[in-house]
């Protein structure tokens, strides 16, 4: 029988948020070190798109 | 955008692949409107993100920034476990009905946030929300509770209504002239009333008019718990408190009567020891040094396990001298383990009585 399928799903890195990703990583590695048998571990993580911060101000090119 | 547009098409895409799921941060709680709000877990760090919401005093945004942090909260709210970093955040979700569901002893438990009390009778009106929505078949209160009561009425709710009937309202002599109507429509409405002991449907000022709906069902206590005390521990105490030891358990409060029980020690040769803590701990005390009996009598507020007591003492007196006391459940558990009680007898009679 295969095991329950579980997405950890974390904040956005580009965030910047130190203290998520270390609550993520604990709990992965708790989960993978000492439930494997229990739960399959999946991290899941969308990369930023950065949209707005492609645009320039316009003062730059006066 | 990222959070609200990209996170959430991807979860959609990729839900299917997993059973359950667990967001590291409660601020990502809009994810949970697209996943299976059932198999999610959410762990909350602090309530930063919802405090233009549960407290717009003290964090007051633009109505945009509010929707959004609503949308957040809504998702949030519709996890099916929460996660805490500390015992704080979950007593603060607890407090403001954001969880409102944890585990007791296996059950799931709803509570609901208390807005203010009223002697000492609080008032949640969430409580409204919760029972209506819950559409249970059966709904069960125990009195007083005039909350709770106001709550039920105003759910519209259609099912069967059981009450547990613990006590007239004995002190709050005005509110009771007020609340009297809506209890007793409560009880007119009622199918069942319980009552812990005849003898108190017969005194109640209330309950001799509902006497075809009260079933008699005394409380009971696992005999077995009480018979197995830790031995050394009853050893000991003695020695700390002498050979005669008189025994009082209960909340310090006005209707256990304990004032009566320390000027009784003037003409009782041993040692009180009073288990319990509340509001008149210090009044008592004083209590004690007035009847010049303080080096005789003990109060111990930080009692975990009661049972070695019961099983050192000579004798278990129950002072109760109101009807707030309906039962009196210590004398119960003295009894449990093999103790004599004395009580005192104020006008009202329970099922179990020893004088």
């Amino acid at each position: 029988m295969s095991l329950p399928r579980l997405a950890i799903i974390g904040d956005f890195v580009e965030e910047n948020w130190p203290s998520m990703w270390l609550v993520e990583e604990m709990l992965c590695k708790h989960l993978q070190r000492d439930h494997a048998d229990l739960f399959a571990v999946t991290r899941l993580c969308q990369p930023l798109r950065r949209r707005f911060t492609r645009v320039r101000p316009a003062s730059r090119h006066l | 955008m990222n959070r609200f547009w990209d996170y959430q098409k991807l979860v959609r895409q990729r839900k299917s692949e997993f059973d359950v799921f667990h967001l590291i941060d409660h601020s990502y709680g809009q994810l949970v409107h697209t996943l299976p709000a059932a198999k999610t877990i959410v762990t909350c760090h602090d309530l930063d993100a919802f405090r233009s919401l549960l407290q717009p005093q003290t964090d007051p945004r633009s109505q945009l920034f509010k929707t959004m942090s609503r949308h957040v909260l809504n998702g949030f709210c519709k996890a099916a476990r929460v996660a805490c970093d500390s015992v704080a955040i979950r007593d603060e979700l607890l407090m403001h009905g954001l969880i409102a569901v944890e585990l007791l002893n296996g059950e799931r438990v709803t509570r609901a946030g208390r807005l203010f009390n009223l002697r000492s009778a609080p008032f949640c009106p969430q409580m409204v929300r919760k029972i209506r929505a819950s559409k249970a078949a059966l709904v069960h209160i125990h009195l007083p509770n005039p909350g709770a009561v106001l709550a039920y009425l105003a759910s519209g709710h259609r099912g069967r209504l059981v009450i547990t009937y613990h006590s007239d309202f004995v002190r709050q002599k005005v509110l009771s002239r007020v609340l009297d109507p809506i209890l007793q429509h409560a009880l007119n409405r009622a199918d069942a009333i319980i009552v812990s002991s005849s003898n108190y449907i017969k005194s109640s000022y209330v309950l001799p008019f509902y006497q075809n709906k009260c079933r008699v069902i005394p409380f009971g206590i696992p005999l077995d718990h009480f018979q197995r005390p830790d031995a050394a521990e009853v050893a000991r105490l003695p020695h700390l408190y002498g050979p005669r030891i008189v025994l009082g358990v209960g909340r310090l409060v006005y209707y256990k009567g304990f004032e009566h029980l320390i000027e009784a020690m003037n003409f009782i040769q041993g040692r009180l020891v009073i288990v319990g803590h509340g509001p008149l701990h210090n009044a008592l005390q004083q209590k004690a040094e007035s009847c010049g009996v303080s080096e005789r009598v003990t109060f111990l507020t930080d009692v975990q396990d009661v049972r070695p007591y019961y099983h050192a003492a000579d004798v278990f007196a129950l002072s109760s001298v109101a009807r707030s006391e309906a039962f009196g459940i210590v004398q119960l558990e003295a009894m449990a383990c093999g103790k004599p009680v004395g009580k005192y007898q104020a006008g009202f009679r329970c099922t179990v009585c020893f004088t």
